[in-house]
């Protein structure tokens, strides 16, 4: 079927198209190589993929509904399915190698899936060659589909890298203040909440005349 | 007619609060806001709402002969009715009026301890129903491992992440049928997950349970929290329904087995809705990732997130990408929420969720009143101290537990209790 969900009548005709595909511009995708580098299979380290392009194995029970969302029927299959989403948005993907997915037993055991009596892998067979998983999706910051521009690629795969910089210790420092300030901002809202309701410098009158200044 | 002092509007100074209270409760930052600011919010009696479910398909398909063969009897769609009451919550908060004599002017303190306290109890009172949240429908907050008076060990997944100092909590056996009784806690050793109590109600072990004060045994009701309404198995209710009969309400669920979290077990989760409802359903349905800072750093120590800044004219220029900002699982927003069981990630559709309130967040109020004074219990007579309290009653419900997902017993990083 390829990398398109075709939807055929009964004749075989092909009457609509269900997925839309967009190819990756070869520029953006050699930047990305560029500026990610490459792994050990001289693959690069990072690429770009289409949401509805990027198809991944999924085996076990599938329970399919109609359009209306009417219970059809329940059976167990592999398929080829978009492995990101939202479907409809670029995404960056990274190479993980296959020591990241634990032992091929592993694999086997935690992804092992039975339905009646047939065993599936639920991920599909063990990323040998390792796998490219996303870690960025291309959206507006209001979740709005967003084009892609080398320079906003090239910037998130550096952010990647500045990232890598970052140790253990100074990543749980940081998500701890970060939660330490949650809280203070959090009290702070509350009392700043409370004190708005009660009269300006507890009631007294607060038009500066000059002469008429309390004093200490 | 004495002339009106300062004291005598304090209960018209805590009115004007009133209308702010939501507004209090609205902040972003937990779950409980979470729901309501997203979630759906149903005004309900004290009778039980219900909430319709169409739970199995109906017709009856198959082959047959029309050379005289029978056609057979047909079917319809089952529906079902889940059905949740709203409980009863509050929270009382007392002080002197030394306090606010000695407070209510600038001249006499940098604060003023009625402000202060008033915005304590409501920041307390949140936090308590965001805690009460992680809990399972039947108020337990913790399990006691090791019971040394006056210091008691509370075992995993939530240690002691789910209470606070000074609570008053009661304590039951482990099949929640016997109450034990009540007790106050003195201090809260969260990395070590022990608590110092005042008393040790008689009759306490190891193995026994701690719940929120104010439930009956047995079979104690709370919150549905999230573990009530995210639960995979094949036993017990759901809003009155038996999970054993509806696989439908189960909710799709990964054993980590106690190993570290992999991108493996996040895309396990997330199929398992797809495979169970269709791939439509995660395009239609917002989730989000719920977790605690324990589960955020894994993720974050696989490398394969980063946080999104969005720089307007009022943010800081400095860069920053990794800890603050938008920040995603496989497309998903993260919500990192301290008091979330820190050995599970939930995939929350909150468009599924809501609340059924018959009374919003407020003070307690009788015949306009909201604070009320003290009464001496010898002579009768006033006591100079005065109390107020915070009140709501409300459930949470889910019309759909199977769009959510969740991935349990992953391992904590290093360096957490």
């Amino acid at each position: 079927m390829g990398d398109r969900e075709r939807f055929y009548d009964a004749e075989g005709l092909r009457i609509r198209t269900g997925r839309e595909i967009k190819d990756v511009p070869r520029e953006i995708q050699a930047l990305a190589a560029i500026v990610g580098g490459l792994n050990l299979l001289g693959e690069p380290n990072f690429r770009i993929v289409w949401g509805w392009a990027r198809l991944t194995l999924i085996g076990g029970e599938w329970t399919d509904l109609d359009a209306d969302g009417n219970y059809r029927q329940t059976v167990g299959q592999y398929r080829w399915e978009p492995k990101n989403m939202p479907f409809d948005r670029w995404h960056l993907e990274r190479w993980f190698a296959p020591e990241t997915f634990g032992s091929p037993g592993d694999w086997h055991d935690y992804t092992k899936e039975v339905f009646n009596g047939i065993e599936f892998a639920a991920l599909g067979p063990y990323p040998s060659r390792g796998e490219y998983e996303a870690c960025y999706c291309f959206e507006n910051p209001d979740g709005s589909y967003q084009e892609l521009q080398s320079h906003v690629v090239e910037t998130v795969i550096r952010a990647f890298q500045y990232q890598r910089a970052i140790t253990d210790l100074e990543r749980k420092q940081a998500l701890k203040d970060r939660e330490e300030k949650k809280k203070k901002a959090d009290d702070d809202f509350a009392y700043d909440l409370v004190a708005d309701c009660y009269p300006a410098f507890d009631g007294k009158p607060n038009v500066s005349v000059p002469g008429k200044e309390e004093q200490p | 007619m004495p002339q009106m002092v300062n004291a005598d509007t304090v209960a018209l100074q805590l009115e004007k609060v009133r209308e702010r209270l939501p507004l209090l409760y609205e902040r972003e930052g937990t779950f409980y806001s979470m729901l309501t600011r997203r979630g759906d919010v149903e005004q309900v009696s004290s009778r039980n709402m219900r909430v319709p479910l169409q739970m199995k398909p109906g017709g009856k398909a198959g082959q047959t002969s029309f050379d005289g063969g029978a056609l057979g009897r047909g079917s319809g769609t089952r529906y079902e009715v889940a059905q949740l009451a709203p409980l009863d919550f509050k929270f009382a908060c007392e002080l002197t009026k030394r306090i606010e004599y000695s407070t209510n002017s600038r001249e006499k303190a940098i604060a003023n301890a009625v402000t202060r306290e008033t915005a304590n109890c409501m920041a307390q009172f949140r936090n308590f129903l965001d805690r009460y949240l992680q809990t399972a429908g039947d108020a337990v907050l913790a399990n006691i491992t090791v019971e040394a008076d006056p210091i008691l060990t509370l075992g995993t997944p939530n240690l002691a992440n789910l209470m606070y100092d000074n609570q008053t909590v009661q304590v039951f056996n482990a099949a929640l049928t016997v109450n034990r009784g009540s007790l106050e806690i003195q201090s809260i050793d969260y990395e070590n997950a022990q608590i110092t109590i005042d008393a040790l109600p008689a009759g306490t072990i190891a193995t026994d349970l701690i719940v929120v004060d104010g439930v009956d045994a047995p079979a104690p009701v709370g919150i549905f929290g999230v573990p009530f309404h995210q639960d995979d198995s094949a036993t017990g209710t759901w809003l009155n329904l038996d999970r054993a009969t509806f696989p439908e309400i189960r909710t799709p669920a990964v054993d980590a087995l106690s190993a570290a979290l992999t991108t493996g077990v996040i895309r396990l989760a997330l199929n398992k809705i797809r495979k169970a409802l269709g791939g439509e359903i995660l395009m239609r349905n917002r989730l989000y990732a719920c977790m605690n800072v324990e589960q955020e750093d894994a993720y974050e120590a696989l490398a394969i997130t980063i946080s999104e800044i969005i720089k307007t004219s009022s943010n800081r220029q400095g860069v920053d990408l990794f800890f603050d900002g938008k920040k995603t699982m496989s497309g998903i927003p993260i919500h990192a929420n301290v008091h979330w069981n820190p050995e599970r990630i939930d995939f929350i559709a909150l468009a599924h969720w809501g609340r059924a309130v018959s009374k919003d967040i407020d003070l307690y109020e009788v015949g306009g009143q909201t604070v009320y004074p003290l009464y001496n219990s010898t002579d009768g007579g006033l006591d100079a101290a005065m109390i107020f309290y915070i009140v709501t009653s409300f459930q949470v419900w889910s019309d759909s537990p199977r769009v959510g997902a969740f991935i349990e017993n992953l391992a904590k990083p290093t360096g957490y209790p």
